[in-house]
C-alpha cells in the first residue's frame, strides 16, 4: 500500500469496558500505541455502565509504518532483483573461479568496503 | 592480540596476499568452498537456496572504528575476532534479523544493504566479485564456528 493511501486509510477500532456501580469512571481506557480516543459511550443498566471508546489510529503513526513497511519492501525488491541478476550471472560464470573473479575486481571490492557503513555490533 | 583468539582478516586482504586456503570445510567435514577451483566445485554457492545458516556466537567485545569485532563461540567458548566488515552485517543479520536464512538470503540483504550504501554496481563483474567476497567471508564464519550450518 502506498503512503498517502495507508494515511487516508487509518486503523480504527473499539475498547470495551464494564463499570460496576460506576466507581471507576475516572480511569481511563488502555489505548494502543499511536492511537487516539475519537468517540465515547456509555449505557447504563443497572448498576452496570456499559462504554464503550472509538479509537483511531493517528497520522503521525500511520504515516511512520507506511514508511516502514515502504522501505522493508524496497529493501526486499532490490534483494529479489539481485537474486536474479546473481543467478543469471551462475549460469554465465560456470567456468569460473572465485578467487580469480575477485582478483579482478578487487580494488573496486576494497573501494567499496571502504564506503560502506559500519555495525556497532555483529 | 591476546593469545588464543582465532583471527578471521578482511577477505579482500586475504586474497591480494594469496593467503585464500585450497579448500574450506566446515568442523563437521562438510566441503564448503574450493575458491581455486570453477563454481561448481563450491558446494557454499552451488546450495546457496538450501543451506540455512545459525549464529553460534555471543558479542565480547565490538571496535567498529578499527573494523574489529570479538565474539565468543557458544559451543566452546573459543574467541574469534572478525576483521570483515561485509562478514559483521551478514552475522548481524543471522543474529538478530533471520536466524535460519539460506545462504542465498544471506548474502543477497548484505548486497543489497551495500548498494543501498554505495549505489549500484558497475556491471555483473563486479557484483558477481562483490558477491565471492561474501561466499568467502561466510565459508570462513562456518569453519571458525562462528555460524552453523544446517544442510535441509
Amino acid at each position: 500500500m502506498g503512503i498517502i493511501r495507508r494515511v487516508r486509510n487509518r486503523g480504527t477500532g473499539t475498547v470495551t469496558r464494564d463499570d460496576i456501580a460506576g466507581d471507576d469512571l475516572e480511569r481511563k481506557p488502555y489505548v494502543p500505541r499511536g492511537h487516539k480516543i475519537t468517540g465515547e459511550k456509555d449505557e447504563v443498566a443497572g448498576l452496570v455502565h456499559r462504554r464503550e471508546w472509538q479509537i483511531k489510529e493517528t497520522r503521525l503513526h500511520a504515516l511512520g509504518s507506511g514508511l516502514k513497511e515502504n522501505y522493508k519492501a524496497a529493501a526486499k525488491e532490490l534483494g529479489k532483483s539481485l537474486s536474479v541478476r546473481f543467478d543469471a550471472l551462475m549460469e554465465k560464470y560456470t567456468g569460473v573461479k572465485p578467487i580469480e573473479a575477485i582478483r579482478r575486481e578487487v580494488g573496486d571490492v576494497k573501494l567499496r568496503k571502504s564506503k560502506t557503513n559500519i555495525p556497532s555490533s555483529q | 592480540m591476546e593469545e588464543g583468539v582465532i583471527v578471521i582478516p578482511d577477505v579482500t586482504d586475504l586474497v591480494e596476499q594469496h593467503n585464500v586456503e585450497e579448500e574450506i570445510y566446515a568442523p563437521d567435514g562438510t566441503l564448503l568452498m574450493k575458491p581455486y577451483e570453477v563454481i561448481v566445485e563450491n558446494p557454499l554457492i552451488m546450495n546457496r537456496k538450501k543451506w540455512r545458516l545459525f549464529a553460534n556466537y555471543v558479542p565480547v567485545e565490538n571496535h567498529p572504528d578499527q573494523d574489529r569485532w570479538i565474539a565468543k563461540l557458544n559451543t566452546t567458548g573459543q574467541l574469534v575476532e572478525n576483521r570483515d566488515v561485509d562478514l559483521a552485517w551478514m552475522l548481524y543479520y543471522i543474529r538478530t534479523q533471520h536466524p535460519g536464512a539460506t545462504v542465498e538470503e544471506v548474502v543477497n540483504w548484505e548486497l543489497a544493504r551495500v548498494v543501498e550504501d554505495t549505489g549500484d554496481f558497475k556491471d555483473d563483474d563486479e557484483m558477481g566479485a562483490y558477491a565471492m567476497n561474501l561466499y568467502l567471508g561466510l565459508a570462513y564464519a562456518i569453519k571458525y564456528g562462528l555460524l552453523i550450518l544446517v544442510k535441509d
